[in-house]
């Protein structure tokens, strides 16, 4: 075990003493702030904070909107106006106005469901102004009945005003936290990975391997380059989150829209808890590859064949908004290179159950067992294979070829 | 007791038997030479010798009992394909090879400035090992082969790439661990290095063994009664009891009839007035017994 460690802290030590691992410590957040800041600010840009009107058939609105002007790029506060009937705020729309209106039905207090009326869809901010709205005015009363539903709000159905298109709010923000998993999976695991893959390539281009395999176990070694190189990642996994929470708390006051996005603990969870797995199975992957191949060159060709089943879930993001438990969703979400990106996806659009998280989970860890049993062998088996690829037919073979 | 005993190891890859049948023994305190042509199945031996392959059959122990993960520590091995990490600089590097024998990092700080100094690398202990010559890269390489004082040190080709100063230094160093009683396991193609250094020695030839024993006793078994001669003046046409003379340039060869020893060639010389330099009995050279016993395994009819 002690040997294991040491071949660790070699391995960390080795990639995070260079200037390329602090390079990109620094330049990827700078890159994703730069992206992010400008996607906000294209966002901010775009929001249509044009008046939205009310038609009240319910009588429960007594308080008159409140007014206020535009404060700022990132104010997308809307005016609220309220009209007598749904042919008058129809005209209006139609006219330029207003965006879009409400109608408040008259069993309102049973259904809780608003219907609005748009023009151009419904964005978050005018949701949250629409229910703030409704929320003061019942709550107005001296009575409330059902509180604690009233304070939950009321929810949308929305449609075009000709009826011929539907929405729900803002459906980019609800793909953010699988965005951000899958983008940060991405960079750790290849930044990673590729490290491992170098380093085994290089032991065998340099003829390290055989020194240091008469001095620690094949599997203490490869234990070891694995813990050190997953352990370089989540360095830089947990800087990067350390980062995006300082913006956080900074950015908060000044751009509302980060309130909106749709951080759910849940789906968080899963994602942190998927990618241990997931990182263990591509690192012994990476690792198993390098044992194969002869020199550095080689193994860049070759590890495309990994990167390239990360990036599915992002070629079937439309199949997973409106079949979130398809057939191609759930073996993208079980599959090992794609599964917390595919998995956080449908946890984006559809209530995942705990059994079948629970499922998700264990096959990975089964997946990530077996890739370092396959690594394990793999590498002892193409170790000193200096001069030729190993072949797959060498890997199961009964003992390894010569030299 | 002998530290490495080799009992009848085989080992077949594909259609090709690397090793047949393979036996010796090395003993602590001696210098034993693993010789053999390339691709004779020097290298499998070892690396069945150091459990990185399994023997398809016989059996080997070493320091005691079969190898093991603890045992590791307790030997040092310099491969025939030398590797260091190249990227890395020098003191680093051999501190994190010495740290995987087993050494805490204050025992390496203590050990690792005597040998940089022994083996003039000090002044190149902050450069990165791509940035040393060969020879400096082979040094290296020794020096993490002996940092953790092994009681078995196996090393292939030790003085390849080292010139005259520095195969000297090695030698010296191989003959003060024998002196200290370790076990050394030498491969090499120079076969004067072997004269010179080692007690006893295998012949591998295609995966056999063609020759096992002490040195001296090989030497004596392949050594005719043919003597070399250094003479002052010249040789009469005809000699007593001498069947051939050769001229090999500086030296007489003198090839003696059958039942006619070195001495009695002695006698005749001195009878016939030879004013005679030097006299030598005509050992043959181990190249001279390399290249005979390897050429007649190969050509068993000639």
């Amino acid at each position: 075990m002690n040997k294991t460690l040491e071949v660790a802290k070699y391995e960390y030590m080795h990639h995070v003493s260079k200037r390329r691992f602090w390079v990109g410590l620094f330049l990827l957040p700078l890159g994703m702030l730069a992206i992010f800041g400008l996607s906000i600010l294209m966002s901010a840009w775009s929001i249509d904070t044009s008046p939205v009107g009310y038609v009240d058939q319910s009588g429960l609105i007594t308080l008159a909107p409140e007014k206020h002007s535009k404060g700022g790029l990132f104010d997308e506060r809307v005016q609220l106006i309220g009209y007598k009937s749904i042919d008058e705020a129809t005209a209006a729309a139609n006219e330029g106005e207003i965006q879009a209106f409400v109608v408040v039905p008259a069993n309102y207090l049973s259904s809780f469901k608003l219907e609005y009326r748009f023009i151009k869809p419904i964005n978050e901010g005018i949701q949250k102004e629409v229910s703030n709205f409704m929320r003061s005015n019942l709550m107005a009363g001296e009575i409330v009945p059902n509180l604690a539903r009233v304070q939950e709000g009321p929810d949308f159905i929305s449609q075009s005003l000709d009826g011929s298109k539907t929405n729900t709010p803002n459906e980019f923000l609800k793909m953010f936290v699988p965005m951000i998993v899958g983008i940060l999976f991405f960079v750790v695991v290849i930044m990673s990975g590729s490290y491992l893959l170098q380093a085994v390539v290089e032991e065998k281009e340099n003829r390290t391997i055989e020194v240091m395999i008469t001095s620690t176990s094949p599997n203490q070694l490869m234990a070891g380059k694995i813990i050190g190189n997953i352990s370089v990642g989540l360095t830089q996994l947990l800087v990067w989150v350390a980062m995006a929470f300082i913006a956080a708390l900074i950015f908060r006051e000044k751009v509302p829209l980060l309130f909106e996005l749709d951080l759910s603990f849940k789906s968080l969870a899963v994602s942190l808890l998927l990618l241990m797995p997931a990182f263990i199975f591509t690192a012994a992957l990476m690792a198993t590859l390098g044992a194969t191949v002869t020199d550095t060159e080689e193994s860049q060709q070759v590890s495309g064949i990994i990167i390239l089943p990360m990036t599915l879930p992002y070629y079937f993001v439309a199949v997973f908004m409106e079949h979130p438990n398809g057939l191609i969703a759930k073996v993208l979400s079980y599959f090992p290179l794609s599964s917390p990106v595919a998995t956080t996806l449908r946890m984006a659009f559809t209530n995942l159950s705990t059994f079948e998280i629970i499922g998700i989970f264990i096959s990975q860890v089964i997946f990530a067992v077996f890739s370092v049993w396959l690594a394990g062998k793999v590498f002892k088996r193409g170790m000193l294979s200096y001069h030729r690829r190993l072949k797959l037919k060498d890997i199961f073979s009964k003992e390894a070829s010569h030299a | 007791m002998p530290t490495i005993t080799v009992e009848k190891i085989s080992k077949t890859f594909g259609t090709t038997k690397a090793v047949n049948d393979v036996s010796f023994e090395v003993n602590p305190g001696e210098i034993f030479g693993l010789l053999g042509p390339n691709g004779s199945g020097k290298t499998t031996s070892i690396r069945i010798l150091l459990d990185i392959y399994k023997a398809d059959s016989g059996r080997v122990d070493i320091l005691g009992g079969t190898m093991d993960e603890e045992k590791k520590n307790r030997i040092g091995y310099l491969p025939e394909e030398r590797g260091l990490y190249q990227d890395v600089p020098l003191e680093t590097c051999l501190v994190y090879l010495a740290t995987l024998k087993g050494m805490k990092k204050a025992e390496i700080m203590n050990k690792l400035p005597g040998y940089l100094e022994k083996f003039d690398l000090a002044a190149h202990k902050k450069k990165k090992v791509k940035e040393l010559s060969k020879g400096m890269q082979q040094k290296a390489q020794l020096i993490a082969t002996l940092i953790h004082d092994p009681e078995v040190i196996i090393i292939d080709e030790p003085f390849s790439a080292l010139d005259p100063v520095n195969t000297q230094l090695v030698k010296d160093l191989l003959i003060e661990q024998r002196n200290a009683g370790k076990t050394i396991v030498m491969c090499t193609h120079q076969m004067n290095q072997v004269e010179m250094l080692c007690d006893r020695i295998v012949l591998i030839h295609n995966g056999r063994v063609l020759l096992y024993g002490g040195l001296q006793d090989i030497r004596e078994q392949f050594s005719t009664n043919e003597v070399l001669i250094n003479t002052g003046n010249g040789l009469p046409g005809a000699l007593p009891g001498v069947l051939e003379i050769r001229d090999e340039g500086t030296v007489k060869r003198l090839i003696p009839e059958d039942g006619v020893t070195p001495k009695q060639l002695l006698n005749s010389l001195v009878s016939a007035g030879v004013d005679l330099k030097t006299f030598e009995i005509a050992t043959p050279t181990m190249d001279e017994i390399f290249i005979k016993v390897v050429q007649e395994d190969e050509n068993p009819h000639e």
